[in-house]
């Protein structure tokens, strides 16, 4: 008995088990296993198939067919090109702004304080709650935009059902809420350079864009690639403002990849279809993650 | 000096201008909630949409009552903070303890665990929500909360942020305690836990706000309205016509609160350093 015993400690993978040690793990590699990992399987494995939901005994093998409608596929071509679209738009946009109002107020003041708090209050407000007070405020018929505009002698515009001004309407509102955290990241980061570094540049006699090119830049450049990537990852993963919105339109003109996806798995029940446009999706994941670790690496040198 | 001097105004007016595009939508939605559906539409596109009516005090959380017996909100806020509170509590426990394992005990193949968590952190639930609508339909959880929760307690991201924290701890610590013959779970619960209360109370934060706020999810979940929560209410009650804008906007501000006084009351658990920390 003494023997099994001594046998089980001396045997780390026995050991891990038989001390219950084994159950702080278990739960959580339970859920991640049937919640990230299993349905990571599944995306790959019905993206071969023609799944559709309410015919799940009926499933056959297509090979590529998937991937190849996606390729003629006007409506998925045109949310892929969108979801670049809200990138250029609101990635450039919202770490120059951030990194701007963040200069404007990293010094420590009772007045900042009161800027900052302005700045940072589109935070509070969920992603659904910013949906339907802007759909309002840009309502063409009773918002308060198109009211100001007509009261100053402008024509009232259709902001969410002009192909044209549709999504640029959405990548500002979620330009919007967006700029208030990043923005404290990078007011952190500045707060955190040595204010010595800035005097011996005055005195050398380095003007204001100099030291921000010499000093600030260079000290704060992990924060402002850490900010570029959470912006971006978090811009291709765009779906309740459109879907909230516009419904993707008008002609799929605000749709986003994973829109696209949600509309084919769930109300056309495309389980395969979707599946291919999931794949997709984590494809270009991975690639953001590999260009994240590149840009960290360099940064780390 | 001169120069010196424009240069400041400059800058606040610039402040100023930016403040008031940050802040007017959320004061409108304070106020228009006070306010009658006439008021609204008189003052609409003038400054005093944005200021409340203060000689109509006694009147303004009618919107509020409205709103309240016309769509049964009390249900949808008793259902988010039912699910809210289901989430945040699962979450905390079972991704500290697995946080716990990894940064204190000699976990087999520990290193390949602990890089495949991380390369799991690339795929958000977004991703692979319409797979795990199919898991959840197979088990017959739809419109259930655990069909809502199960899938949003595991978390690759919490995980990490645990096993980060947990491995400042010293050593020390607890094998004192391991001497006096107290076993793990002892040890976790009534050393490891008192002390590491700003990481519990960060990832609260983060899963509460994550939880109350989510849209999509509870959408797909249930396809019953009693169970909808507060997200996907205030929603319906936008679309529903007649749409009174006093009403939207009290459903709004209700929605709001929660996360307010969470910030408020969490605040110096909410540092950007501790967001950042954990991708870097």
């Amino acid at each position: 008995m003494h023997n099994i015993k001594q046998k089980i400690k001396q045997n780390k993978t026995l050991d891990f088990i038989f001390s219950g040690k084994v159950l702080f793990l278990l739960p959580a590699f339970t859920l991640i296993s049937i919640f990230v990992i299993y349905p990571l399987i599944l995306a790959v494995g019905y993206s071969f198939t023609d799944y559709y939901l309410l015919k799940p005994n009926d499933i056959s093998f297509v090979g590529f067919d998937n991937y190849m409608e996606i390729a003629y596929d006007k409506y998925a071509k045109k949310a892929f090109f969108n979801s670049a679209k809200y990138v250029i738009y609101i990635v450039p946009l919202q770490v120059i702004l951030s990194l701007f109002l963040a200069t404007l107020i990293a010094k420590k003041s009772k007045t900042n304080t009161l800027f900052r708090t302005a700045f940072f209050s589109p935070y509070i407000l969920s992603i659904i709650v910013v949906s339907l007070l802007w759909k309002n405020i840009l309502d063409p018929n009773s918002g308060i935009v198109n009211e100001f505009l007509a009261s100053l002698g402008f024509a009232k515009q259709e902001f969410f059902s002009d192909p044209n001004l549709a999504l640029p309407t959405i990548s500002f509102i979620i330009l919007w809420q967006g700029i208030s955290f990043q923005m404290l990241i990078l007011m952190a980061a500045l707060q955190d350079i040595p204010s010595s570094l800035y005097e011996a540049a005055s005195m050398e006699g380095a003007n204001a864009w100099q030291k921000f090119q010499h000093i600030t830049l260079p000290s704060i450049k992990g924060q402002v690639v850490f900010v570029l990537i959470v912006v971006t990852t978090g811009t291709f993963k765009i779906i309740i403002e459109p879907l909230v919105i516009t419904n993707g339109g008008p002609q799929g003109s605000t749709s986003s990849i994973l829109l696209y996806m949600f509309e084919q798995g769930t109300r056309y029940r495309q389980i395969g279809y979707a599946s291919a446009i999931t794949v997709i999706f984590a494809i270009i994941l991975i690639m953001i993650a590999f260009v994240q670790r590149k840009l960290v690496k360099e940064e780390g040198r | 000096m001169k120069g010196i001097t424009v240069i400041r105004l400059l800058k606040y007016i610039v402040l100023i201008a930016f403040a008031i595009l940050f802040l007017f939508p959320t004061v409108w939605m304070f106020v228009s909630s006070t306010k009658t559906v006439a008021e609204i539409s008189a003052e609409i596109g003038s400054i005093q949409s944005f200021i409340p009516n203060f000689s109509n005090m006694q009147n303004w959380l009618v919107p509020y009552q409205e709103m309240f017996s016309r769509f049964n909100f009390s249900i949808h806020f008793f259902n988010s903070v039912f699910y809210t509170f289901i989430i945040v509590l699962g979450s905390l426990l079972v991704n500290s303890l697995a946080g716990y394992a990894l940064a204190v005990f000699d976990v087999p193949f520990k290193k390949f665990i602990t890089s495949a968590l991380i390369i799991l952190i690339i795929f958000p639930f977004q991703s692979v929500f319409i797979q795990i609508f199919i898991i959840i339909n197979q088990w017959n959880l739809t419109n259930t909360v655990w069909g809502l929760a199960l899938p949003h307690i595991g978390s690759a991201f919490y995980i990490y942020l645990f096993m980060v924290f947990f491995q400042k701890i010293p050593n020390e610590l607890r094998e004192s305690a391991y001497i006096d013959g107290a076993s793990n779970w002892k040890i976790f619960t009534k050393i490891v836990v008192p002390i590491s209360k700003p990481i519990f109370m960060t990832i609260g934060i983060l899963v509460f706000v994550g939880a109350w706020n989510d849209y999509v999810w509870p959408l797909m979940v249930f396809t019953e309205e009693s169970k909808y929560p507060l997200s996907v209410a205030v929603n319906i009650m936008n679309e529903t016509k007649p749409a009174y804008l006093n009403q939207v906007m009290a459903g709004l501000t209700v929605t709001t609160i929660p996360i307010l006084l969470i910030y408020i009351l969490g605040q110096k658990y909410i540092t950007p350093q501790n967001s950042s920390s954990g991708i870097k």
